[in-house]
């Protein structure tokens, strides 16, 4: 709002015109369809879960590695085959916030650079979306084991 | 385009059929449904060969069962080690560790001539519904349940 106050008449002028003709987001409808489709990624999550417990010596401690990694795995198959990108057109943070989202930054940058060669384009490139989020999680990771080990030593 | 969608389709199919080929199952009914449904097995007495006598394990059960927070209980007994799994009801799940600890000790105070291995979780429950129909069907041995019951015993240790 204060912003605004230091805007010339002809900005405001504009500002208003603006206004009329923006489209108002769907939020609801958005929440919505993220709703659907991240319940329906971690439904299949919990099949996949299900699954190695089922006919592979998996716990239910342990299953969630190679669920996570079969997830991934899924995720990057159907970028490249195009569909995911429908899915997050339609789902939006639905599709992004489980771990599926990270095989599709993944790939995605990779088929984006590929046209500038495998390693200046794709390897340069593939981690240019996930690579924070790597980097995010194994500080954050070591940061926990840190204050964990010091309370350990601490308390005995 | 249409060709291409087919073609995409196809692909898909063909990588689905190669992740569930080879999973045909021959478990019996109740370790078909047990990750889902309540199938409430019976107790398993593996050893001593002598004794037939499951009262006391069905005791047990009863034990994990009024409890408010657990619903299915599977039990198996070698000598004198109790192996004990059961299922804990959706909204309590927060609190597996809590409920663990306080059944063991529960347990172990009303039977202290065994000592017990107690889990909730899935795989052991599983694992405990299909020996008892493997030694039910005579599919297995005592000796390989004996091997089969110290396995699932170290299952509940597996952190990788």
């Amino acid at each position: 709002m204060a912003k605004k106050k230091n805007l010339n008449p002809d900005q405001q002028k504009y500002q208003q015109l603006q206004k009329k003709h923006e489209l108002k987001r769907p939020v609801l409808m958005n929440c919505i369809r993220a709703f659907w489709v991240g319940g329906l990624i971690c439904l299949i999550g919990q099949a996949i879960t299900y699954f190695y417990i089922y006919f592979f010596n998996f716990t239910e401690q342990t299953a969630g590695n190679p669920t996570v990694a079969t997830l991934i795995f899924i995720s990057m198959l159907l970028t490249g085959f195009g569909i995911y990108d429908h899915l997050g057109q339609f789902g939006g943070a639905g599709s992004a916030v489980p771990v599926t989202g990270f095989g599709n930054a993944v790939i995605s940058a990779a088929i984006e650079h590929r046209s500038e060669g495998y390693v200046l384009g794709v390897g340069g490139n593939i981690f240019k979306l996930a690579g924070s989020v790597i980097v995010f999680g194994v500080f954050s990771a070591f940061v926990v084991a840190l204050i964990k080990t010091l309370i350990g030593m601490i308390g005995g | 385009m249409m060709k291409q969608f087919r073609k995409r389709w196809f692909w898909i199919a063909f990588f689905s059929v190669l992740l569930l080929a080879g999973c045909s199952s021959q478990d019996g009914q109740q370790s078909r449904t047990a990750l889902f449904k309540k199938v409430d097995p019976a107790p398993i007495l593996i050893s001593p060969k002598s004794s037939k006598d499951t009262g006391e394990l069905n005791d047990i059960k009863k034990t994990v069962v009024t409890d408010d927070s657990t619903y299915d209980v599977a039990v198996a007994r070698k000598d004198k080690e109790v192996l004990v799994s059961y299922k804990v009801k959706h909204s309590q799940r927060f609190q597996m560790k809590k409920i663990e600890k306080e059944l063991t000790k529960k347990l172990e105070k009303n039977y202290p001539h065994y000592t017990f291995s107690v889990s909730s979780d899935y795989k052991i429950f599983l694992e405990i519904v299909r020996l008892g129909e493997k030694l039910e069907s005579k599919k297995m041995d005592r000796k390989k349940a004996e091997k089969r019951f110290g396995e699932i015993k170290t299952l509940k240790d597996e952190l990788t």
